[in-house]
């Protein structure tokens, strides 16, 4: 305040803050013209666009993801998407099934496709994959003290073939043609 | 030539000058020290959790196959794919790549944690983090979203002054500088700002009133960590919660602040974080929020008397250039 710089700084500091302000409260600057797209940018760059609604769901569910693997003999094995060496993965993994909810029909049933391919690399043995999203909704408190049981019901789920092995891999060498 | 300093006792005077001191009366950079070594300690305690599924995450033979991980998250901003792509004229394939930008980012965060070239650590842990996250969007979570926001500042911000290698080497002057106190401020400020947001959209949401919320978050397969069934036959218990969440979170911008106050909130703001923490299975949420709440509120910025009096270049107990009248110290912090 006392000098240029400071003056500066300080202009600059109060924009950022605006902007985090601003982010905070949902406002979207993308479709506000250039500069908003440009703001909006920035606040991907810097973090100052976070939104902070954690734990504001009105949905009192949940949806769930598991993935079974079924081999030749037809036994069916639920399977985990991580390795299962941490928690801390688990959860990020088990947020997947977040994008079911949002993502167009198209889009969803790639993402089915695209995990229901790593569970056969993974999984030599799966001759079907099958993705399942549930939605588990839970129950309010005087539901539980009535003995009310949390509520599961199937949201979306996918089958998926492993493809039959390849001429060539067969006769262990390329095929043309 | 200066200009002579006039006796202003307007009101508008008093308010800038207390403005002044509250951006930029100069302050040490211990608090920022600490927020850099923890910032980077947690990070890298995360991905050393996390680094036997970094392939499965982020390859195009992952969870995420061939381009599908860009259907998720913003358009704007890096991708592994677009670093890829830099390397691959170097012939350097996609597992050896990722394991380059893995080793690339373990090294900045230990840069960062050090001390040593500081910003450039700052900056390549940053990228690298942001790059991270656009390129698995649905694997993140508010963690995420909290270490870039810092990383991001800790660019900017003299987080290196203190307690670094780049201090040690350079052996540059530790005196409090106005630079450490605005960078401070505005980090402290946003946290005010993100609390106040999260408190005030839960009050919206009647689950927050009546303590369904945490009843419910603690039954939900992603969080549930324990059998909390039992709070549904203590409803206050759980009302309670709620409504402690709420004040702590809607009044952190305020009492977070004056010193008497701050010995009540911050406490109670760890405790909250430990509680999600131990609770809801969110250990790295938890952490790093008590490393920023540690760090930004509960180590003092100001110059400790003796330490005063040495970078003033007076003995102790004489008069220093940071107690002569008309430069007050911060009282916030």
């Amino acid at each position: 305040m006392r000098s240029t710089p400071r003056r500066w700084l300080l202009v600059l500091a109060a924009a950022h803050l605006l902007l985090v302000t601003l982010g905070a409260a949902g406002v979207e600057l993308r479709d506000v013209g250039p500069i908003g797209r440009l703001l909006y940018h920035y606040g991907l760059a810097s973090g100052a666009g976070c939104g902070y609604n954690f734990f504001t769901s009105r949905d009192h569910g949940q949806l769930v993801l598991h993935v079974d693997v079924i081999d030749a003999e037809g036994r069916r094995t639920t399977r985990s998407l991580g390795t299962g060496a941490s928690h801390e993965a688990d959860l990020r993994v088990a947020h997947i099934a977040g994008e079911f909810e949002t993502a167009d029909p198209e889009l969803r049933r790639e993402l089915a496709k695209s995990l229901a391919a790593k569970m056969f690399d993974r999984h030599p043995e799966a001759r079907e994959v099958v993705v399942r999203v549930e939605y588990f909704v839970a129950v309010l408190m005087a539901e539980h003290r009535s003995g009310r049981e949390p509520q599961v019901t199937r949201f979306y789920d996918a089958r998926f073939r492993q493809p039959p092995p390849r001429l060539e891999a067969r006769h262990g060498s390329a095929h043309p043609g | 030539m200066e200009a002579p300093i006039q006796d202003d006792s307007s009101p508008r005077a008093g308010v800038r000058r207390a403005l002044d001191v509250f951006l930029f009366a100069p302050a040490t950079a211990r608090p920022l020290a600490a927020l850099r070594i923890g910032l980077a300690s947690v990070l890298l305690v995360q991905a050393a959790v996390v680094q036997a599924e970094f392939l499965d995450w982020f390859s195009r033979d992952g969870l995420f196959q061939a381009d599908l991980a860009r259907a998720f998250g913003p358009f704007f901003g890096p991708r592994t794919g677009d670093l890829l792509a830099w390397l691959s004229p170097l012939g350097i394939g996609e597992a050896t790549g990722l394991r380059a930008i893995g080793a690339a980012y373990v090294v900045a965060l230990v840069m960062l944690g050090l001390g040593l070239f500081t910003r450039a650590a700052a900056a390549l842990a940053w990228f690298l983090h942001w790059t991270l996250m656009n390129s698995a969007a649905p694997l993140m979570y508010g963690v995420d979203s909290y270490a870039h926001i810092f990383l991001f500042y800790a660019i900017w911000v003299p987080v290196g002054r203190a307690a670094s290698l780049d201090a040690l080497i350079s052996g540059a002057s530790r005196a409090p500088t106005a630079g450490a106190r605005i960078g401070l401020r505005i980090m402290q400020i946003h946290l005010c700002i993100s609390y106040f947001a999260s408190g005030v959209e839960k009050a919206t949401y009647i689950d927050w009133w009546n303590g369904e919320l945490i009843f419910r978050a603690l039954s939900l397969p992603d969080y549930r960590r324990f059998d909390m069934s039992w709070l549904a036959h203590y409803p206050a218990i759980s009302q309670l919660a709620c409504w402690a969440t709420l004040a702590i979170e809607i009044g952190y911008c305020v009492f977070i602040w004056p010193r008497r106050t701050r010995r009540l909130w911050l406490p109670a703001i760890l405790s909250l974080h430990l509680g999600i923490a131990v609770f809801l299975g969110l250990h790295f949420f938890g952490a790093i929020m008590c490393v920023l709440n540690f760090a930004l509120f509960g180590i003092s910025p100001e110059p400790r008397p003796d330490q005063a009096a040495f970078f003033a270049g007076t003995a102790p107990g004489e008069s220093s250039t940071l107690t002569q009248p008309g430069m007050r110290r911060s009282k916030a912090l």
